[in-house]
C-alpha cells in the first residue's frame, strides 16, 4: 500500500533528504540535546581524541534545577559527525538539531592554534543555523604558558558564545550568502548588544550555580537568539524579513520591561568582559584569530584535565537554558503570531511548497498551531518535561490530524511514543559503548560478534514492560506499551506517505522495534523491521550494506537469527556487488562470518557434528561457499582452502553426487595455492579459525592391526604358574573377556623393534571421482616410531578398499596408536582414533619386544608340495623318500636373517606317530650347538640321517606283524625230524627224500602234516603276485622339527620365537622275509637261520647275508637262504624268556645287507618270532655228550665190527647248565635206514643189548656227569644206526639226542 | 498461485522443498536483486532464493509457536491489531490464529510474494510461497492447500518405507504437491 | 464345540479393529522384515510363510463361521476365497480367467498397500505376498494342493493386483476327522 500512496503524495523529485538513517537511534534521543563532537588537527593522535570522546560522553546526562527549582534531567547525546541534512531536518524533529558543537584538537604554535581556530570556525559553519554553542577543547596549552588562561578557567562566563555565535553566524551568512549582507548588517548590533548584556548576567549562573537569576538573562539572550531565526529562515524575502525584525522587536521590548536590575548586573559583568577583551589582546600569549569568538577550553594534556568534566557540564547547562528559553519563548507567543512561524515549522522538502502560502488561511494557522505544539512537544521534552511534552504532542497530534497534516501528525505521534517510552523504558538508553561498536568502522564491526541475544523471552525479567510501568511515577496520559505500539504503527504509516520522509520512517520503524523488543513483541517488531527493510531510499552501496548490517543487527535482537543472518549476508554482498565501486571483500567476508551462528554453523568441526543435523544445509553450503569466495578474493588462500575443507568435510552427507565432485576438485584447486595443515588459523580481525580434518574422504571402516606371522611371533618364557599363583582367580579367558569389555585398546600381541609393524585398514571413498591419498601415515605416541607413508589411490566410490599402514618401532617399551594421517586433496588431516565414529576406543596400545633374530631355514631336500598343518609356525618343508632300511641324509641350513644374532636354540622333533620317529631321524645336538651364536647374515647348518624303517619280516600284505601261519607252516619245524647226514646239501636232500614217502602215509604224525603244509607254502611263493600289495606297502611319515631360538635384547628379557621345519619321509619296501626256520648247524656251536627272501622291488636285488655269501633276486623273486649263526648262550636268561633273547640275539647277529644299483640298505630282523623247538634249536643245548665203544670214543664215520661180536658202549652225559636236570630218561634205538625213507625198528631177532637199554636219571646236578654202560651184539651183517636219547620225564617235547647218530657196520 | 513448498521438520532442517524456478519471479523482490550476486558471476537460481526466504520465514514461525504455546503478554489483545493495516502488519491475524490452529497465516508479505506458514503439532512446519497475482487468493484456499498437504504428509508417514524424519522422496507426496502448485 | 467357539467368535466380531491401525502394522511387520533380512526374495518367502500359517489357522474360523458345503469345482473354491477376502479384509477381488486348474484374484490396488511406496531397494519385495500364503495354508487345510503367486501389483505401476491360483493335486490322504 504505502507504494501506492507515496506517490501521491510526494511531490516531484526529493531534493532535500537527509543522506541516511541513524541507526544507532532509539526512541530515548528525542529525549537528548545532540552534541557533535570533532577531532580537528593533525595534532592530536586518534586515540587521545577517543579518550576525550569517552570522558565526554560519560556526562550523558545532566540534573539542572528550574525556575521553579525542580529538578529538570537533561540528556545528551553526543557524536562524532552530523551530516547536515540531517540537521536541517531539525525543524520538524528537534531533537535531530545539533545544538552544541565540542571540537578537540590540539595546537603548540601560534599559527597552529590559529589554524584550529579557523577549522573550529568551519566546523560551525555547517551547523550554523542550530547551534547554540560551541566550545574549542585544546591539549597542549600550558595554563601557566599564559595567565590568559588562568583568567578563562576562573571567570570568563559561558554567555560570551551565544553572542559571537550570533555575531559569527553574521559573519558566515556574508561569506555564505552575500544576498542578505543587508539584513545581517542591521540585525548585527542588537544582537551583540543583547548578547553583551546578556553575557554579563548570565556569568554568575555558570559560575556560582545560582539558578534563579539566569532565568532572565538567558531569557534576554534567548531573546537575541530568536531575533535570528526568522533572519535565517527568511533569505529569499526581504519583506518577511522586516516583519520578523519588527516581531523581534516587540519581543526585545517586551523582555526589557520584564526586569530592570538584570541590565545593571550584564552592566557589570559587560565590564569585566570588555577587560576580558583587551587581556586576551595582549601580545603574550596564544592570540585567537579576531573573528574566533568561540570559547576555548585550554587542557595541557589529557592528564591535567581534571577541569573537563564539569566545563562540559557548564557547556551542557548553557545549552539547556538556551533550550529552554526557546521552549519558554514559543510557550509564550501569542495565538495570533504563530502562523508566521510557518515557514520555520517545515520539513526541508516543504520549503518550497509553502512559498507564497497564504498564511491567514484558517488552515494554515491551524496547521501552524499544531505544528508549534508538536515543535513544543519536541522541546519540553528535550528539557525534561515529559508530562507537558506529552499533553503538547497530544494537542499537536488533535490539530494536525484535523488539518491532514500526515508528516508533523506522524511526528507528533512518534514523538508522543518518545516521550511514554521515555517514562516507561528509561532502560532503553544505551551504553555508550555499545553505541560506539553499533557504528560500522571498519574492523570494529567484527569484533561485533553477534550477541547471544536468544529466543525473544530470554529479557531480564526486570525489564518487563509492566514492571518498569509499574514504579515509574505515571505521567497523566501517558501512553500504555500497546498504545504505543498502535501509535508508532499509526506513525509509520504516515511517514509512508512522504518519499522524501523515507529515513524519518525507518528510523521511526527501527525505534518502534526497539521498544516492542523490550516489550518482548517479537512480531510487531519484526513487522517493523520489515517495513523498513521496505523503505525505499537512495544510498551508496556502502550505505545500503551499513543499512542492512543493521538491520541485521536488529533483528538478531529480536531473536530472529535467521533472518539477522540473511541480512547479514545480504550487507556482505553488498560490500562486493558489481555496482560497488571498490568492492571490500575482507569486510564481506567478517560479515559472513558473523551470519555463520544464523545459520547454525559453526567452522569448528567438532561442533559441526551437533548442528549439522538441524539447520539447513543448503543456505549453509551456500554461504560456505561464499566464505571459500571472499576469502580467496581477499587474497587469504589459506583461509580459503580452510573454509573449503570444511565445506567438504562438514557438508558431505547432504551434498549429491555432483556437488561433492565439484566441491572436491575446487578443494584440489585451491590448496594449490595454499594447502590445508592441520593448525589454526587466525585471521586479521582475530578470531581464530580451528583447523579441520578431512575424516570422510577418505573415511575408516576398518582399523586393525596385524600381529606378527606365526613364525616371527615373538614368545615370552613367562611360567604359567605365576600366573594361576596370583590372587585373581579369573581364567585367561574370563580375564580377556571383561579386558574387552572396560578397554580393548590393549593389543593381544606383542610387535617386534625394528621390524616392520602393520595396520590394515579399509577405506571408503565417499567422492565420485578418484581419491589420490598421497601421504596416509600413523600417528604414535610412546616409543619412538619410524612410520612409512605410502600413497594409495582410491577408486571412485569404492567403499572396500583396503590398505595398510606400515611402520618400524625403533624402541622396545609401549607403543600408543592415536590414529592416523592423510595427505589428501592437497590439505593434510589428522584424524584421530576417538573422533572416529565405529571406533569403540581412543587409541590402542601395542607391546614392543626388543629386537629378535629371525630365522631362515632351508634344507637340501626338495619342498614337499603339501606339509602337515600341526604346527603353525613352520617355515619349510623337505619330503624325502628312500627304500626300507635305506639311509639318506638331509642338511638343514639356518640363516640368521635378523639384525641380531642368535646365541639360544633348541631343537625337537615333533610327530604324531612318535617312537617309530626317534629310530628315523638322527642327528648330532652338540654338532649345531658348537656353531651358535650364528651372527646376523651368517648361517649354520647340520645333517639329518633319516632312516627308512620299516619290517621286513612277514609277508608284504600284512607286514605289521609276523603272521602265525608263518610260523606253523614251516617244513621242518619238529625237531626230531631233523636228522640225516651232516652235510647240509645232502642232508637237505635227506630231508626231502625222507619226507616224500611219508607225505603219502595216512599215519597222522602231526609233523608229516606239517611237513607237507610247509612244503606246499614254500612252493606256493612265486605264485603270488607282489605287484598288488607293493603300492600298499609305501608308507609316509610326518614329522616336525620344531626351532626354538631366541637372541640379543629380546634373549635377555626372555623373549623367543620359534619355526619348524616340516619333514615328510616316504618309505617304499625293499625285501621281505616271508618265512624263516631254524636247522642245526655244522657244528654244536651253530645252527643255519633258513631265510625265505622276497624282493618287493622292481630291480634284481643282490643280498649278502654272510660274510661272503651273497645271492641275487630277482625283481619280485623270491629265494630261500640259510644264514649260519652262533648258537645263542643261554647264559643268565631266566625261564619264559628264552625266546626274547633268541629274537635279539638273532637279530644282532643277523644281518642282511642288501644292494640295488644305485642305493643299499640293511634289513634288520626286528619283529621276529620263534616257537619253542625254534628257540632250542638256537639256543646251546644244556647237555654234552660222551660215547666211548670198546673205550675208544665215537667218531662220525662207520665203525665195522663182526657179526656176534661184543660191543661195549659207554655214555657220559655232563650236564652244564646252572641247574640241575631231574628224573631224564637215557634211552637208545637201534634202526636199520633203507635209505628210501623207511627206517626199521623192530630188530629184536638181529641183535641183543646186554644191560638196559634205557635208564631212569633221578638227577644230574650242574657240572656232574651220569655215566651209563652197556654192551651190544649184532647177529647179522648189516649197515645198523644207534641213536641215544635223553629227554625229561616231565615233558616229552624237549629231546636232547646225540647227533649224528653211530653207524655200525656189521660184517 | 504456490511457487514453492517447503516441509520442515522438527530440527528446522528442511525435508522437502520444491519450487517452480522461475527467474521474474522475484526479480523484484530486495532480497532477490541483492543476494543475487553469488561469486564468480554467478547468479543464485530462484531456489536457493526460496530456500532462503523459507528459511527466514522459520524465526517467524518459531515466534508464533511460541505464542501459541503461551499466550502470555498483551499478544491476546485483539484491541493491537487494527484490521485495517498495511503488509506491515498483515500477518496479525495469523500470530492470533496461531494460538488455535495449526495454520500460522501470512509470515511475511510483499506486493510480490506472502509466505504463508502451518505447524503440525507434531512440530512438522509446511511453508508455502505464494506468487501475488491479479486474483488474490482466499485465506480458505490456502487453508485448503495446507490440509492437502497435511494429509498427503499424513499418508507419506504411514509408509512403512519411510524413515520418519529423513527427508521426503516420494511420488505420491510429489503429486500432491503438484497439483497444489498448479494451483489445483 | 465347534458350534459354541463359532458363536464365541461371532460375538467378538463386534469389535473391528480400525484398518489403518491393521495396514500399518502390516507395513511395519513388512518393513522390518526388510530389514532384517538382507534379499528381498528372502522376505518374499518369509512372507509367504507367513501367510500359509495364517491361512491352517483361518480356514478353520471361515469353515466354522461359514458353513459352507464342499467345493464342487475350482470356481466354487474361487468363489468361497473371494468371499473370505470379503469378510476378512473387507477387499472384494473379482474373480479373472477360470479355467479348470486356474484362476485370478484381482484387486484393484494392493491389500495392506494404500501407502506404501516401494523404494528402488526393494523394488521386487511383493508386498502382499502374505495372501498367496494364506490361500495355500487354507486351501491345503482342505486338501487341495494348490500353487498362488502374486503376478501383477500396484505397488509396481501395474493397474490391479493380482493373485494367480493354481491347482495342482487333491490331498486324498489324511482326512481330518470330522470330514464325511
Amino acid at each position: 500500500m504505502r507504494s501506492a500512496v507515496s506517490v501521491i503524495l510526494s511531490g516531484t523529485a526529493p531534493e532535500q533528504n537527509m543522506s541516511y538513517p541513524d541507526y544507532s537511534q532509539t526512541p530515548l534521543d528525542h529525549q537528548s540535546l545532540l552534541v557533535v563532537v570533532r577531532h580537528i588537527g593533525r595534532q592530536l593522535r586518534t586515540k587521545q581524541f577517543n579518550r576525550a570522546f569517552e570522558r565526554i560522553s560519560r556526562i550523558n546526562q545532566l540534573k539542572v534545577f528550574d525556575s521553579q527549582n525542580q529538578a529538570r534531567h537533561i540528556w545528551i547525546r553526543y557524536l562524532r559527525g552530523y551530516p547536515q541534512e540531517n540537521n536541517d531536518w531539525g525543524d520538524f524533529q528537534t531533537h535531530r538539531k545539533a545544538l552544541g558543537l565540542i571540537t578537540v584538537g590540539q595546537c603548540n604554535s601560534q599559527d597552529e592554534f590559529n589554524e584550529l581556530c579557523r577549522i573550529h570556525e568551519s566546523l560551525k559553519v555547517g551547523y550554523a543555523f542550530t547551534l547554540y554553542d560551541s566550545r574549542c577543547i585544546l591539549f597542549g596549552l600550558n595554563q601557566d604558558g599564559t595567565l590568559y588562561e588562568e583568567s578563562h578557567s576562573s571567570d570568563i562566563s559561558p554567555c560570551v558564545d551565544p553572542a559571537d555565535d550570533g555575531f559569527h553566524k553574521k559573519n558566515e551568512s556574508n561569506s555564505g550568502s552575500p544576498r542578505d549582507s543587508a539584513v545581517s548588517s542591521t540585525a548585527m548590533p542588537d544582537s551583540l548588544q543583547s548578547c553583551s548584556n546578556s553575557g554579563g548576567s548570565s556569568a554568575p549562573s555558570s559560575i556560582g550555580g545560582i539558578i534563579n537569576i539566569p532565568k532572565k538573562s538567558t531569557s534576554s539572550d534567548s531573546l537575541q537568539n530568536y531575533l535570528e531565526t526568522p533572519n535565517e529562515d527568511t533569505f529569499d524575502s526581504v519583506s518577511e524579513d522586516s516583519s520578523s525584525r519588527s516581531e523581534s522587536v516587540s519581543a526585545t521590548i517586551q523582555y526589557a520591561r520584564m526586569e530592570q536590575e538584570a541590565g545593571l548586573a550584564g552592566g557589570q559583568v559587560n565590564a569585566d568582559r570588555q577587560s576580558v577583551d583587551k587581556q586576551s589582546t595582549e601580545p603574550k600569549s596564544l592570540v585567537a584569530p579576531t573573528n574566533f569568538k568561540a570559547r576555548t577550553l585550554f587542557y595541557p594534556t589529557m592528564e591535567h584535565s581534571q577541569t573537563l568534566e564539569t566545563d562540559i557540564e557548564e557547556f551542557i547547562a548553557s545549552l539547556f537554558w538556551i533550550l529552554e528559553s526557546k521552549r519558554m519563548d514559543k510557550l509564550g507567543l501569542r495565538k495570533a503570531d504563530r502562523h508566521l512561524l510557518l515557514n520555520s515549522l517545515c520539513a526541508p522538502f516543504e520549503k518550497k511548497d509553502f512559498v507564497g502560502l497564504d498564511l491567514e488561511s484558517k488552515n494554515n494557522k491551524r496547521r501552524a498551531d499544531g505544528r508549534l505544539k508538536k515543535q513544543l512537544g519536541d522541546l519540553s521534552l528535550q528539557a525534561g518535561l515529559l508530562s507537558e511534552a506529552i499533553s503538547h504532542y497530544h494537542s499537536a497530534a488533535d490539530i494536525l490530524k484535523s488539518v491532514n497534516d500526515w508528516l508533523w501528525l506522524a511526528g507528533a505521534l512518534e514523538g508522543m511514543c518518545s516521550a511514554s517510552v521515555a517514562c516507561l523504558y528509561p532502560q532503553l538508553r544505551r551504553s555508550p559503548t555499545l553505541q560506539r561498536n553499533s557504528s560500522l568502522q571498519g574492523s570494529e564491526l567484527t569484533k561485533y560478534k553477534v550477541a547471544a541475544i536468544g529466543t525473544t523471552n530470554s529479557l531480564p525479567p526486570g525489564l518487563d514492560p509492566e514492571q518498569i510501568g509499574g514504579y515509574k511515577p505515571m505521567i497523566k496520559n501517558c501512553l500504555t506499551p500497546a498504545e504505543i505500539l498502535e501509535k508508532y504503527r499509526e506513525a509509520v504509516t504516515h511517514y509512508g506517505k512522504y518519499r522524501q520522509a523515507g529515513i524519518i520512517e525507518t528510523e521511526a520503524s527501527i525505534k518502534a522495534a526497539l521498544v516492542l523488543i523490550e516489550q518482548r513483541q517479537t512480531l510487531h517488531a519484526a513487522d517493523f523491521l520489515q517495513n523498513a527493510v521496505f523503505i525505499s531510499l537512495q544510498l551508496t552501496e556502502d550505505e545500503k550494506m551499513q543499512r542492512f548490517n543493521a538491520l541485521s543487527e536488529l533483528y538478531t535482537k529480536v531473536g530472529f537469527h535467521r533472518k539477522a543472518a540473511f541480512f547479514k549476508r545480504v550487507a556482505a554482498m553488498r560490500c562486493v556487488s558489481p555496482h560497488n565501486p571498490h568492492p571490500n571483500w575482507a569486510l564481506c567476508h567478517s560479515l559472513l562470518l558473523q551470519l555463520l551462528e544464523g545459520y547454525k554453523l559453526s567452522l569448528n568441526p567438532n561442533e559441526i557434528s551437533t548442528y549439522n543435523f538441524y539447520g539447513w544445509p543448503r543456505l549453509q553450503m551456500q554461504v560456505m561457499q561464499e566464505l571459500v569466495g571472499t576469502a580467496k578474493r581477499k587474497g587469504n588462500n589459506a583461509l580459503a582452502t580452510r573454509h573449503m575443507t570444511f565445506l567438504v568435510h562438514a557438508m558431505l552427507p547432504h551434498m549429491s553426487r555432483d556437488e561433492r565432485r565439484e566441491f572436491a576438485q575446487q578443494l584440489e584447486a585451491l590448496s594449490k595455492d595454499a594447502e590445508g595443515l592441520p593448525v589454526p588459523l587466525a585471521i586479521d580481525n582475530g578470531l581464530i579459525v580451528p583447523p579441520v580434518h578431512l575424516q570422510h574422504t577418505p573415511s575408516v571402516k576398518v582399523f586393525k592391526l596385524v600381529p606378527p606371522t606365526p613364525h616371527l611371533k615373538p614368545e615370552k618364557v613367562e611360567d604359567k604358574k605365576l600366573e594361576e599363583a596370583s590372587p585373581f582367580v579369573y581364567t585367561p579367558f574370563s580375564a580377556h573377556r571383561d579386558r574387552g569389555a572396560k578397554d580393548v585398546t590393549k593389543a593381544e600381541f606383542s610387535w617386534v623393534e625394528g621390524e616392520l609393524c602393520e595396520v590394515n585398514v579399509i577405506l571408503e571413498n565417499p567422492l565420485p571421482i578418484e581419491l589420490k591419498v598421497s601421504s596416509m601415515c600413523l600417528i604414535t605416541e610412546g616409543v619412538k616410531f619410524h612410520v612409512n607413508s605410502n600413497v594409495i589411490s582410491i577408486p571412485a566410490e569404492s567403499n572396500m578398499f583396503p590398505a595398510t599402514l606400515t611402520g618400524k618401532p625403533l624402541e622396545p617399551g609401549t607403543l600408543r596408536i592415536l590414529g592416523y594421517s592423510t595427505y589428501t586433496l592437497g590439505v593434510k588431516s589428522n584424524i584421530r582414533l576417538k573422533n572416529m565414529k565405529n571406533m569403540l576406543f581412543p587409541h590402542i596400545d601395542v607391546e614392543i619386544v626388543p629386537a629378535l633374530p629371525s630365522l631362515d631355514v632351508s634344507t637340501s631336500k626338495p619342498k614337499s608340495e603339501f606339509f602337515s598343518s600341526f604346527s603353525d609356525s613352520v617355515v619349510t618343508s623337505a619330503s624325502i623318500s628312500l627304500l626300507m632300511g635305506e639311509t639318506q641324509e638331509c642338511t638343514v641350513t639356518l640363516t640368521n636373517t635378523g639384525k641380531v644374532p642368535i646365541e639360544h636354540l633348541e631343537m625337537k622333533m615333533d610327530s604324531r606317530l612318535d617312537k617309530q620317529i626317534l629310530d628315523i631321524f638322527k642327528w648330532s645336538e652338540d654338532n649345531i650347538m658348537s656353531q651358535l651364536p650364528i651372527q646376523p647374515g651368517a648361517s649354520a647348518s647340520f645333517t639329518v640321517y633319516i632312516y627308512g624303517v620299516g619290517d621286513f619280516i612277514g609277508q608284504p600284505d600284512n607286514s605289521n606283524t609276523v603272521d602265525n601261519s608263518s610260523v606253523s607252516s614251516l617244513p621242518v619245524s619238529n625237531a626230531p625230524s631233523v636228522d640225516g647226514p651232516s652235510s647240509l646239501p645232502s642232508r637237505l636232500g635227506a630231508i626231502s627224500d625222507r619226507l616224500r614217502p611219508k607225505r603219502t602215509e595216512s599215519s597222522a604224525s602231526n609233523r608229516s602234516s606239517v611237513k607237507s603244509g610247509g612244503g606246499s607254502s614254500v612252493l606256493s611263493f612265486p605264485v603270488r603276485s607282489p605287484k598288488v600289495s607293493m603300492a600298499s606297502n609305501v608308507k609316509n611319515y610326518e614329522a616336525v622339527l620344531n626351532l626354538k631360538y631366541s637372541g640379543g635384547p629380546g634373549f635377555k628379557t626372555g623373549h623367543f620365537r620359534r619355526c619348524g621345519v616340516a619333514f615328510n619321509v616316504e618309505v617304499s619296501p625293499t625285501l621281505y622275509i616271508t618265512k624263516w626256520d631254524t636247522l642245526p648247524g655244522e657244528s654244536p656251536a651253530q645252527f643255519y637261520l633258513v631265510l625265505d627272501l622276497w624282493n618287493a622291488t622292481d630291480h634284481e636285488m643282490e643280498v649278502q647275508y654272510a660274510k661272503n655269501k651273497q645271492i641275487l633276486v630277482e625283481k619280485a623273486e623270491s629265494c630261500r637262504i640259510p644264514v649260519p649263526v652262533d648258537r645263542c648262550p643261554m647264559t643268565n636268561v631266566e625261564k619264559g624268556k628264552e625266546e626274547q633273547a633268541c629274537c635279539e640275539h638273532i637279530v644282532t647277529n643277523v644281518d642282511l645287507k642288501w644292494v640295488l644299483p644305485e642305493c643299499s640298505g640293511k634289513a634288520t630282523m626286528q619283529g621276529i618270532r620263534l616257537t619253542p623247538p625254534m628257540v632250542q634249536l638256537v639256543t646251546v643245548s644244556p647237555i654234552h655228550w660222551e660215547i666211548t665203544i670198546n673205550g675208544e670214543s665215537v667218531k662220525p664215520e662207520e665203525i665195522r665190527f663182526d657179526a656176534g661180536e661184543m660191543i661195549s658202549v659207554n655214555v657220559w652225559l655232563r650236564n652244564h647248565l646252572k641247574e640241575a636236570l631231574e628224573d631224564l630218561s637215557l634211552s637208545l634205538d637201534c634202526f636199520q635206514d633203507y635209505q628210501n625213507g623207511r627206517c626199521n625198528y623192530k630188530l629184536d631177532s638181529r641183535f641183543a643189548v646186554i644191560g638196559n637199554d634205557s635208564v631212569l636219571i633221578p638227577e644230574i646236578c650242574p657240572g656232574s656227569s651220569f655215566q651209563h654202560a652197556l654192551s651190544m651184539i649184532f647177529f647179522v651183517p648189516g649197515l645198523y644206526k644207534v641213536d641215544f636219547k635223553c629227554n625229561r620225564k616231565s615233558s616229552e617235547d624237549c629231546v636232547w639226542k646225540f647227533n649224528p647218530p653211530l653207524d655200525i657196520q656189521i660184517n | 498461485m504456490a511457487v514453492c513448498v517447503c516441509v520442515i521438520g522438527k530440527d528446522n532442517g528442511p525435508i522437502y522443498m520444491r519450487s517452480r524456478s522461475r527467474a521474474d519471479e522475484l526479480s523484484q523482490t530486495v532480497e532477490h536483486n541483492l543476494s543475487q550476486m553469488a561469486f564468480r558471476g554467478v547468479t543464485a537460481n530462484t531456489e536457493l532464493q526460496y530456500n532462503f526466504i523459507v528459511s527466514s520465514a522459520l524465526d517467524i514461525i518459531e515466534e508464533r509457536a511460541l505464542v501459541g504455546s503461551s499466550a502470555s503478554g498483551y499478544k491476546g489483545n485483539p484491541s493491537l491489531h487494527p484490521s485495517a493495516s498495511g503488509g506491515a502488519v498483515g500477518s496479525i491475524d495469523g500470530q492470533q490464529l496461531a494460538t488455535r490452529e495449526l495454520y500460522l497465516g501470512a509470515l511475511t508479505a510483499r506486493e510480490e510474494y506472502k509466505v504463508y506458514g502451518y505447524m503440525t503439532n507434531t512440530k512438522i512446519k509446511f511453508v508455502i510461497v505464494i506468487e501475488e497475482t491479479s486474483i488474490p487468493l482466499r485465506e480458505n484456499d490456502i487453508r485448503t492447500m495446507f490440509r492437502k498437504l497435511h494429509s498427503a504428509f499424513c499418508d507419506l508417514m504411514s509408509n512403512p518405507f519411510y524413515l520418519p524424519g529423513s527427508s521426503i522422496n516420494s511420488k505420491r507426496f510429489d503429486a500432491v504437491v503438484t497439483s497444489i502448485m498448479s494451483g489445483q | 464345540m465347534s458350534r459354541q467357539s463359532t458363536s464365541s467368535r461371532i460375538t467378538a466380531d463386534s469389535k473391528k479393529v480400525n484398518s489403518e491401525l491393521f495396514v500399518l502394522t502390516y507395513g511395519t511387520l513388512v518393513q522390518q522384515l526388510v530389514k532384517d533380512y538382507e534379499s528381498v526374495e528372502d522376505v518374499n518367502k518369509q512372507l509367504e510363510r507367513i501367510g500359509y500359517n495364517i491361512g491352517l489357522r483361518v480356514i478353520e474360523d471361515f469353515l466354522a463361521r461359514t458353513n459352507y458345503p464342499r467345493c464342487t469345482d475350482l470356481r466354487d473354491t474361487a468363489e468361497k476365497i473371494q468371499a473370505a477376502f470379503k469378510m476378512y479384509l473387507n477387499a472384494t477381488p473379482s474373480l479373472s480367467n477360470v479355467t479348470a486348474d486356474e484362476f485370478s484374484l484381482v484387486f484393484e490396488s494392493t491389500p495392506f498397500g494404500e501407502f506404501t511406496e516401494l523404494p528402488d531397494a526393494c523394488a521386487n519385495l511383493k508386498y502382499c505376498n502374505v495372501l498367496p500364503g494364506v490361500i495355500r495354508g487354507a486351501c491345503e487345510m482342505v486338501q487341495m494342493d494348490v500353487q498362488a503367486y502374486v503376478i501383477a501389483d500396484t505397488l509396481k505401476g501395474d493397474n490391479a493386483t493380482e493373485i494367480r491360483v493354481r491347482f495342482i493335486k487333491k490331498l486324498h490322504d489324511a482326512l481330518p476327522a470330522g470330514e464325511d
